[in-house]
């Protein structure tokens, strides 16, 4: 058995999938979070669940949304469990209305009514189920309540059969009569008849002369078009059902629109914004970054003494990587197996592992942003800001979402309505420096701008969003192909975000974090320690018959060198060249290749940074900047460019983004570098 | 009715100016000018009882929907799946910041649209 979950955006589909399943999607406060279908089995049972993207109604807007609809109509579910919003129930209702028409039978879940009680909102459950004859069960996704009994009505058929109550007026129902009798054989169902009577052009095969004849008497007697008189007959009845069961006391100003007051105010909307983002940045990069990067460093590589708060605390640690080296040596093992493991294993994966607190309170700040509402309310108020240069307000929850991760940036774009703002969307995402590119980020700014770190890194956040500006500009000149845009959109109410959901999303992410170091970093660092240790003769460098520039790896990057020599300021550094080209596997690679090319370029080494040593010495703050600039605007790890690949639908357009992209941060890393150089 | 897929302060302009010449001139200026014409532009409103654009209402403003005019099919079936339909009541709830997009209340429940998608339809103010 096959049970679809379809409802309205925002209306708790998924969080209603997850309780039913006992499964682990993502969720959030926005409409759109969900932009495909996922399959899950209902708990203690073998009925298998579909949750598919939010929709509002059966003719799709978005590409998204079509997904759901295609779902409903060609895989024809034996069951569907609508999900209603019982905050927003006339628009909730429009839907089922829909869905009734269908040859499947409907059960309702309504969901959030504790929030309408709260409201002073009484909704009258069974008056509404007997209204429009269909099962309702009232739930809370959330607080998980009323799911057993869902369940049990699924598991045992307990369901009004869908009879297709005639909500419409005679007329209507008449033409709908004499449809159905010209295509007797057909046997159209109820929602095929309303769509030809509307017009709907994927019903045209069914339309002819007669039957456009009767719906032209009938829009002439109605005084509108067939589409508005469908619409309208359905939100009248639907008006009538509401007025048998619900009963509505005077509302209060809602919590929410108090806080709108003030977060959408006109003066305070964009400063209150600016603070936010600055706390994310300077929680994440500042204060927990400050607190936890010299220690975990230390414990890779050992440590002297660390610094907390201003006060310096000696602590001697000998590192994991020395010691284990130690310990083979101690065990008779060659001076390379020593080497392989501190320099390639210990160095590659901890110079990324040393990030992860401060990803985990990244990932924190953004999964409070993206549960508590406020994301959409960033959205409403650069929409009038992005439709000028050519993007939409919605194109920030892609820019925002990827601030954690590209990939899932780009994939929710799928709710921009308007194919070119949602192709530049997909471009312009990857600007946004993803959590992969914190640690370059957080290296670089630290290294060179010391304790105003945090301040570097929120300027290059502005800086790419003065880039995404700019690129916005550059990218409608090259699409040009003026359409008129819409935003259709909704402000969620604000909730206090769930710990648990809060919980998942941050062990969920920071969990793939440490993964990716646990398998592509680890390889990679073998890999680049492999090409860094031994000559193409396969002699060992042992800095002392052969040295580092000897290597493989300097032998291929002396052959990239020639593309950064620009942006770094006209040094020649095979070291760099070689590392920022694995940025494409990984972002956060590019640290952990010149973590393990500084250990092994200065082999003697007491360097405290790898910006002591022979091999990236030559950074100066400029180059610095330089350098990490190609970084966050090239082209993203080969993850976020196949999801941009599939995303965007057309080679052509793929190929303009990465050539674009490539541009961008050559032509802006190469200026600032050749300032460095010219100064200097 | 091509004029209809320009926002309504090019709309207005084109009324308002019958020279070509200075149309263009002044539709540079406007913009050059920005957002807080734009904004006084929408201030003065309609009465009760007066019949206009929903997009020329103020914040509080209460109205009914009597008909569309809008020549994007796609959009106008989306409103009207929105519940955007004729006599409904909408009342102006939030503004964006920089005043626009808008977000309306009806039906129970609340809705964000931008003033040009507002400006194809009609209404008449009850408040």
């Amino acid at each position: 058995m096959k049970v679809a979950l379809v409802g309205n955006q925002n209306a708790g589909k998924t969080t209603l999938f997850n309780s039913l399943t006992g499964m682990n999607q993502v969720v959030g406060n926005w409409p759109g979070v969900t932009i495909e279908r996922k399959e899950g089995t209902i708990k203690g049972t073998d009925i298998t669940i579909v949750d598919l993207p939010g929709i509002y109604s059966m003719s799709p807007y978005t590409s998204e949304e079509e997904v759901s609809r295609n779902f409903v109509l060609e895989e024809k579910p034996d069951l569907i469990i609508n999900i209603i919003d019982s905050t927003s129930l006339e628009r909730s209702l429009y839907l089922t209305t829909q869905l009734l028409e269908l040859n499947c039978n409907v059960i309702i879940a309504m969901n959030m009514i504790d929030i309408m009680e709260a409201k002073g909102v009484k909704i009258d459950v069974a008056k509404l189920s007997a209204e429009l004859n269909t099962t309702i069960v009232s739930i809370s996704a959330l607080k998980k309540l009323g799911i057993d009994e869902l369940i049990s009505k699924i598991k045992n058929n307990d369901i009004i059969v869908n009879t297709h109550q005639k909500i419409y007026s005679p007329d209507v129902e008449q033409a709908l009569k004499f449809i159905a009798d010209y295509h007797k054989d057909h046997k159209l169902s109820r929602f095929e008849l309303v769509k030809v009577f509307e017009r709907d052009i994927a019903f045209q095969v069914l339309d002819d002369d007669n039957i456009r004849r009767y719906i032209s008497e009938v829009e002439a007697k109605e005084g509108m078009d067939s589409e508005q008189i469908i619409a309208n007959q359905r939100y009248n009845y639907i008006g009538k059902v509401r007025q048998a069961a619900v009963k509505a006391t005077k509302p209060a100003v809602s919590m929410t629109d108090r806080i709108d007051r003030i977060v959408l105010n006109k003066w305070l909307a964009i400063p209150i914004f600016v603070v936010i983002m600055a706390l994310v940045y300077l929680f994440s990069v500042g204060f927990i970054g400050g607190l936890t990067s010299d220690l975990i460093d230390g414990f890779f590589n050992g440590m002297t003494s660390f610094t907390i708060f201003g006060n310096t605390i000696p602590l001697k640690f000998i590192g994991l990587g020395p010691w284990m080296a130690q310990k083979i040596l101690y065990a008779g093992g060659s001076a390379w197996a020593a080497s392989l493991v501190e320099s390639g294993i210990v160095t590659g994966v901890g110079a990324v592992l040393t990030f992860v607190p401060q990803l985990l309170a990244l990932f924190f700040s953004l999964a409070l942003l993206e549960t508590t509402g406020y994301m959409s309310r960033i959205s409403f108020f650069f929409d009038r800001i992005f439709k000028k240069i050519g993007l939409s307000g919605k194109s920030l929850i892609p820019f925002i979402v990827g601030a954690g991760c590209s990939v899932s940036g780009i994939m929710s774009a799928r709710t921009i309505e308007t194919e070119q703002e949602k192709k530049m969307t997909i471009i312009l995402t990857p600007f946004v420096p993803c959590s992969a590119k914190l640690p370059l980020i957080a290296l670089f700014s630290s290294a060179f701008f010391g304790d105003s770190a945090w301040l570097v890194t929120l300027s290059l956040y502005l800086f790419s969003i003065v880039m995404i500006i700019l690129g916005a500009l550059i990218l409608k000149k090259i699409f040009h192909t003026p359409e008129a845009t819409t935003y259709i959109s909704e402000l969620p109410d604000y909730h206090a975000p769930s710990a648990r959901y809060v919980g998942r999303i941050v062990g969920d992410r920071t969990g793939d974090f440490i993964k990716r170091a646990g398998s592509i970093i680890f390889i990679c660092s073998l890999i680049i320690w492999f090409l860094a240790s031994f000559t193409y003769r396969m002699d060992y460098v042992d800095g002392v018959n052969y040295f580092i520039k000897d290597s493989l790896l300097a032998n291929i990057g002396n052959g990239l060198a020639w593309f950064f020599y620009p942006m770094l300021g006209g040094h020649w550094s095979w070291e760099a060249s070689v590392s920022a080209i694995q940025g494409l596997i990984a972002k956060e690679q590019v640290i952990s290749s010149m973590n393990v090319i500084a250990g092994l370029s200065d082999l003697s080494a007491n360097a405290t940074s790898i910006f002591d040593t022979a091999a990236f010495s030559f950074f100066t703050p400029i180059t610095a900047y330089a350098y990490v600039t190609f970084n966050l605007f090239s082209i993203p790890c080969v993850s976020a460019v196949s999801a941009m690949r599939s995303e965007l639908h057309s080679r052509k357009d793929f190929i303009i983004a990465i050539v674009f992209e490539v541009v961008v941060a050559w032509v802006l890393s190469s200026f600032i570098g050749f300032i460095g150089w010219a100064v200097l | 009715m091509k004029e209809n897929h320009l926002p309504p302060d090019e709309l207005t302009k084109k009324i308002d100016c019958d020279n070509l010449s200075q149309d263009r001139f002044m539709r540079g200026r406007h913009q050059r000018r920005g957002l807080k014409s734009h904004h006084h532009r929408f201030g003065h409103s309609l009465r009760p009882g007066q019949e206009g654009h929903l997009s020329d209402l103020r914040r509080g403003q209460k109205c009914v929907v009597l008909n569309f005019h809008n020549d994007n099919k796609a959009l106008r079936r989306r409103l009207l799946d929105m519940g955007i339909t004729k006599g409904v009541e909408i009342e102006i709830k939030k503004m964006a910041p920089l005043g626009d997009p808008v977000d309306i209340y009806l039906r129970g429940y609340e809705l964000c649209l931008r003033r040009a998608d507002m400006h194809g339809i009609d209404i008449k103010v009850i408040k």
